[in-house]
C-alpha cells in the first residue's frame, strides 16, 4: 500500500443537514404529524445534497431516523445511498429487506415483500419495520385513494402516481395481522405522507 | 514520519494536529495560504467519548471517565475526506484539523505541509512532553513490599 491510495475512498456522498440538530428535530416532527394525521403531506428540510437515487424526503427520513442503533436496506445496486446514509447516521446496512429496521425503495423499485419484512410480534408490534417509498408523485385532491382509520376525521383523499397499485397490493398482504404490520411513508420531492398500518385504503 | 506505513504516518499527523493549540493552527493555515475548496460534509459537532484505561496499564478494563470531543469531516480538494477528532469544545480547531488532514494525503500539499507544519509542532509537543516527564519523575517514589517472614 502506498501513500497515495489512503486517497482511494474519494468522497461518494455529499453534505447533509446544514443544520443537523434542528433540522433532525424538525423531520423528526413533520414525520409524527404525518404519522398521526395519515394523508397529509408533509413538507421536509431537504438535506444539502441528496444521493440521486432517493427524493430529498425519504433521504431526509434517513437521516433524522436512522443511527447506529437500526438498520436500514435498500437495493444493493443503490450505492450512493448506501454510502450516504451509512455516512451520516453510521445505521448498519442489512442484507436482506427482511432484516432491517428502514425499507427504502426508490423511484422505479419494486417494493420488497410486506409478509417478509419486521413485522413485530402480537405482545410488541412496534418492532416492525417502517418502507419508505419514492412516488412519481404525490397530492391531496378530490380524486385518488379514499383514506379512513384513525387520525383520519372522516375520509381524506391522497393522490399517489407511480407504483401505487404495486405498492397497496404488498400492503393489503400483511392487513390481516393486524396489530402486527408495517408502516409506510411515501415521498415524492421534498414532501411526504404516512399511511400507518391502521389506515384503511379504498382504490 | 514513514510514508511506506500510510496508515500509521496518518494516525501520526491527526494526532499531532489534535494536540495542536488552535493558535498554532491559525497560524499555520494563514502561512499555507491555500484556496483549496472545502465542503463541510459533517460539521463540528461536539460530544463525549467513554476514555478506557486498564489498571496498571496491561490490568482488567474500566471505564476511566468521559471526555469531551469535537469531530469534523470536511471534502477537500478531488474529493478527499479530511477527518479530525480533537479535545475540548473548540469547531475552529476541529475544522483546521481536518482540512490539514486532507491536504496532506494529497501528494503535491504533503511534503510543504510535513515540513512546515507537522514536523514543528511535533518537535514541540516532543520538547514539552519530555520536559513535563523529567519533572514528574523527579517525583517518582519507588514502593517496596518487605515480604514477611513466613512463621
Amino acid at each position: 500500500m502506498t501513500m497515495d491510495q489512503l486517497v482511494a475512498p474519494l468522497a461518494p456522498c455529499g453534505p447533509g443537514f446544514a443544520d443537523p440538530v434542528a433540522q433532525s428535530q424538525r423531520v423528526f416532527r413533520a414525520i409524527m404529524d404525518a404519522m398521526s394525521r395519515p394523508g397529509s403531506l408533509q413538507h421536509v428540510d431537504a438535506p444539502q445534497e441528496v444521493p440521486e437515487e432517493l427524493w430529498p424526503a425519504s433521504a431526509a427520513v434517513g437521516l433524522a431516523l436512522l443511527d447506529h442503533d437500526t438498520s436500514a436496506w435498500l437495493p444493493l445496486d443503490c450505492l450512493a445511498a448506501r454510502d450516504w446514509l451509512r455516512f451520516h447516521t453510521g445505521c448498519r446496512l442489512a442484507t436482506s429487506a427482511g432484516d432491517a429496521d428502514f425499507v427504502f425503495v426508490p423511484l422505479g423499485r419494486d417494493c420488497p415483500d410486506f409478509a417478509t419484512m419486521k413485522l413485530g410480534t402480537d405482545e410488541e408490534p412496534h418492532r416492525s419495520a417502517m418502507v419508505v417509498v419514492d412516488v412519481a408523485g404525490l397530492g391531496t385532491g378530490d380524486a385518488g385513494w379514499r383514506l379512513a382509520g384513525p387520525g383520519i376525521r372522516g375520509d381524506a383523499l391522497l393522490r399517489v402516481d407511480g407504483p401505487a397499485r404495486e405498492f397497496l397490493r404488498a400492503r393489503d398482504t400483511v392487513g390481516a395481522l393486524f396489530p402486527r404490520g408495517v408502516d409506510a411513508i411515501l415521498a415524492h420531492g421534498s414532501r411526504m405522507a404516512a399511511l400507518p398500518r391502521t389506515t384503511r385504503v379504498e382504490t | 514520519m514513514s510514508l511506506e506505513r500510510p496508515i500509521e504516518a496518518r494516525q501520526e499527523w491527526m494526532g499531532v494536529l489534535a494536540r495542536a493549540s488552535r493558535e498554532q493552527l491559525e497560524r499555520c493555515w494563514h502561512e499555507t495560504s491555500t484556496d483549496a475548496p472545502f465542503v463541510e460534509l459533517k460539521p463540528p459537532e461536539t460530544g463525549l467519548v467513554m476514555v478506557r484505561a486498564r489498571s496498571g496499564g496491561n490490568g482488567p478494563q474500566f471505564n476511566m471517565g468521559e471526555m469531551t470531543v469535537t469531530r469534523c469531516i470536511l471534502r477537500g480538494p478531488h474529493g478527499v475526506l479530511g477527518h479530525a477528532y480533537v479535545a475540548g469544545r473548540d469547531h475552529r480547531h476541529a475544522r483546521l484539523a481536518a482540512a490539514f488532514d486532507a491536504l496532506l494525503q494529497l501528494p503535491e500539499h504533503r511534503a510543504a505541509i510535513m515540513d512546515r507544519v507537522v514536523a514543528p509542532l511535533a518537535a514541540e509537543q516532543r520538547r514539552r512532553r519530555a520536559a513535563r516527564w523529567a519533572a514528574a519523575s523527579r517525583t517518582k517514589v519507588e514502593f517496596l513490599t518487605v515480604a514477611r517472614e513466613a512463621g
